[in-house]
């Protein structure tokens, strides 16, 4: 029911609805599909002005509209675009005697939430009562009410879709059409009497020339913290792309440094064009790229640090027909150093190498710290060639030998001690404390000790003696030390004689 | 009494004294040192100095004193203070050890049970430090003999990167190297015609220049590197 100015307009349901949503088969693949969907209705009526019952004739009513679906990225139908026109023509004359003319062809959503407007222009009032222009609104069925709300007339219901099912075959064009009828709503009541059938039409084309670019995975050697994909630059990389079903098509890949550990690109416009079941499969390492060692060469090894180097951490770009996606983007995981391979890469960095050869460490050799002094390095984790043991049996023996002091011959201090002046060192620390040996240092791989005796003493003829370093500690750690791999005496890297003044460790490798 | 008494009683006697003699060699046995002392260390670092309190943490009926503290370092150093009765022993690079001097027990100078002792300085040019291993030895006076030792770590002057850098330039027609690196500490600087036999051409504290030696005839090719003696393998 309208009510204009005081004066009843009865309004009735005015309209039925639309439409059709597609949705894919189960298993089907998603592509660019677009789903158009057409409906429109016809009506005609009349209006009646006031409680008298006036009816003016040659009110005709139009109504046409658009849905735009498309598949998103889970395959799931959504709807991308909504068109709505309603169109009103007719005239007559008002109880006063004005004539009046539906005027306007709006155009509006009806996922707006506000309603068709309809205005109608009285012409030329010449009743007590100037209309003016006067708005008209359509209730849905629903919420009409009597008397109406003033001011609001008709709101399109938001979803009244008919459902319909489509399977859309994966390889090639094809197109889905059909329609279906839809008897509007023959009901005549006072007021608007509303006649006449809508027609829905509906089409799904598919177009194999678009292609729905997305990276599918990546993979290293390892991965940590579920998705994070961890490596060192000698590593193969891959990574996937899909685009569709199609084969042959070109896709450009690119490869970005996210951070100083490597900044800047290291690949780009990298084609690799899709297989037959449309994947595209992009495989790099970063030691093969001569900007990438050189760069590492350059900033992180020259120096050294005592400080853990930043992880290496690497961005993906694929391009397709115009598509661009990321690997961030992708949710699939990300390529990112952990702690164990951050220290991997400085052997790779250093190119670090045992009389066997080159040597990086496996990531089963990377132990978390031992505890004490062992780790001299800067991770929390570190190589360690049974060190711990070793130094175990070092100190055994160690305290189990016999000394002179001052002529006098007797076991060494049961309590006597022990300092691991420096274990494990990874290549950059190795470096920055000015090792001669920045590639091969038996530190790095955890099969080294520096040791140093702490000093002990005896007891003779009831006095605190003091043992002698240089002369017999230094001496007794030696042969101690040798028990477990070659030991020597040092000045700092410098091979001295056993009991030289200013030796300040033994060295001992395996 | 009776001598099966006596006997009796002897034999216990000896049962009771072979007992309290196996506790003993069990004692004996286990290593005194199996347990470190417990002690720990403070620092205060102060522009070039660093200052170092040792602490005894055992309980006031111990019978171990402290009197020994290894001090690990990697910069260039001089020790310059020591508590009234210990002296030290350094190679001004790597490590200083303190001991305490009295060598009568019972120890005055030695640090005791619930008791700390500062007075340890060492100097240093470098303004960085690091974590590095530091040791603190008793004497245990129920035995008067060397007690166990405390091993940790503690911060300590370090040298940031000890890496001579040598840059070569002309001056006045002669070739100059210019070194530099870790200003107190000493770099070696070796010269060779065939990378293999190196000879010392200078050692010296960094900032310092070489003006290259020249003989006549001049060598076809002569080779430097300037080496920090101290570093490490």
């Amino acid at each position: 029911m309208l009510n204009l100015l005081g004066k009843r307009l009865p309004v009735r349901r005015f309209l039925a609805l639309v439409l059709l949503v597609g949705v894919l088969a189960p298993g089907a693949r998603a592509q660019k599909i677009t789903a158009v969907a057409n409906a429109s209705w016809t009506y005609s009526g009349y209006l009646v002005f006031g409680s008298s019952g006036t009816e003016e004739d040659n009110l005709n009513v139009s109504m046409y509209e658009q849905v735009v679906e498309q598949p998103d990225t889970n395959g799931n139908w959504i709807v991308v675009s909504t068109n709505y026109n309603i169109s009103v023509t007719g005239n007559g004359s008002d109880p006063f005697g004005d004539s009046w003319t539906w005027v306007g062809n709006p155009t509006d959503s009806i996922n707006d939430g506000a309603g068709v407007q309809l205005e109608f222009d009285d012409s030329n009032p010449t009743h007590p009562f100037d209309f003016g222009w006067v708005t008209l609104y359509l209730f849905p069925p629903e919420v009409e009410t009597d008397p109406p709300n003033a001011g609001t007339l008709f709101s399109l219901p938001l979803v009244n879709f008919a459902q319909d099912t489509f399977t859309v075959a994966t390889n090639g064009a094809v197109s889905v059409s059909g329609s279906e009828t839809t008897n509007a709503i023959p009901e005549t009541a006072e007021g608007l009497s509303v006649t006449g059938t809508g027609t829905v039409s509906y089409t799904v084309t598919y177009d194999p020339g678009s292609t729905k670019l997305a990276i599918v995975s990546v993979q290293t050697p390892a991965a940590v913290n579920g998705n994070q994909n961890t490596f060192i630059s000698s590593d193969t990389i891959t990574v996937k792309a899909t685009v569709g079903n199609q084969g042959g098509i070109p896709v450009m890949w690119s490869v970005n440094g996210l951070n100083s550990a490597f900044p800047g690109v290291l690949l780009t416009n990298q084609m690799v064009n899709s297989d037959a079941s449309g994947n595209s499969t992009f495989s790099f390492s970063p030691a093969q790229i001569g900007a990438f060692p050189q760069f590492r060469k350059s900033n992180f090894t020259k120096t050294g640090s005592r400080a853990p180097n930043q992880p290496v951490n690497f961005e993906v770009v694929a391009q397709a027909q115009g598509q661009t996606v990321t690997l961030s983007q992708s949710g699939v995981g990300t390529l990112q150093q952990d702690d164990i391979d951050t220290l991997r890469q400085e052997y790779v960095d250093y190119v670090t190498f045992k009389t066997s050869g080159p040597y990086t460490p496996q990531r089963s050799d990377v132990v978390p710290s031992l505890a004490g002094n062992y780790n001299g390095g800067n991770y929390g984790v570190q190589l360690a060639v049974h060190m711990d043991t070793s130094f175990a049996a070092i100190l055994q023996a160690y305290q189990s030998a016999t000394i002179t002091v001052n002529g006098v011959t007797g076991p060494m201090p049961p309590a006597a001690q022990l300092l691991v002046k420096s274990g494990y060192r990874n290549p950059q620390r190795n470096k920055a404390i000015g090792s001669k040996f920045p590639q091969t240092s038996h530190h790095m791989f955890g099969g080294a000790l520096d040791l140093k005796p702490v000093p002990s003493w005896v007891r003779i003829n009831g006095k605190r003696v003091w043992v002698d370093m240089d002369q017999v500690l230094f001496p007794v750690l030696q042969q101690a030390a040798a028990t477990q791999g070659t030991a020597i005496s040092e000045i700092g890297s410098k091979q001295v004689d056993l009991g030289t003044p200013g030796e300040n460790h033994i060295h001992v490798e395996w | 009494m009776s001598s099966g008494k006596q006997n009796e009683r002897m034999n216990k006697f000896f049962r009771s004294r072979w007992l309290l003699f196996v506790i003993a060699l069990c004692l004996f046995a286990v290593p005194r040192n199996a347990e470190a002392v417990q002690a720990h260390v403070e620092v205060a670092a102060s522009d070039t100095n660093f200052t170092y309190t040792i602490f005894h943490d055992e309980d006031p009926g111990s019978a171990l004193i402290l009197s020994a503290f290894e001090l690990q370092l990697d910069a260039p150093i001089q020790a310059i203070q020591s508590p009234p009765g210990w002296t030290f022993q350094t190679d001004g690079a790597n490590y200083v050890s303190w001991i305490s001097t009295n060598d009568t027990p019972p120890f005055p100078d030695d640090v005791l049970p619930g008791a700390s002792l500062s007075g340890f300085v060492v100097q240093t040019l470098v303004a960085t430090m690091d974590t590095n291993a530091c040791a603190i030895a008793s004497s245990d006076l129920s035995t008067t003999n060397a007690g166990s030792v405390f091993t940790g770590s503690v911060l300590a002057p370090s040298a940031p990167t000890l890496n001579p850098g040598v840059a070569l330039s002309q001056n006045a027609g002669a070739l100059q190297l210019s070194v530099t690196g870790v200003t107190g500490f000493l770099y070696i600087t070796e010269g060779s015609t065939n990378l293999v036999n190196w000879a010392p051409v200078t050692t010296n504290s960094p900032p310092f220049v070489i003006t290259i030696p020249t003989t006549n005839p001049a060598p076809p090719v002569m080779f430097f590197q300037t080496l920090f003696p101290t570093t490490r393998d």
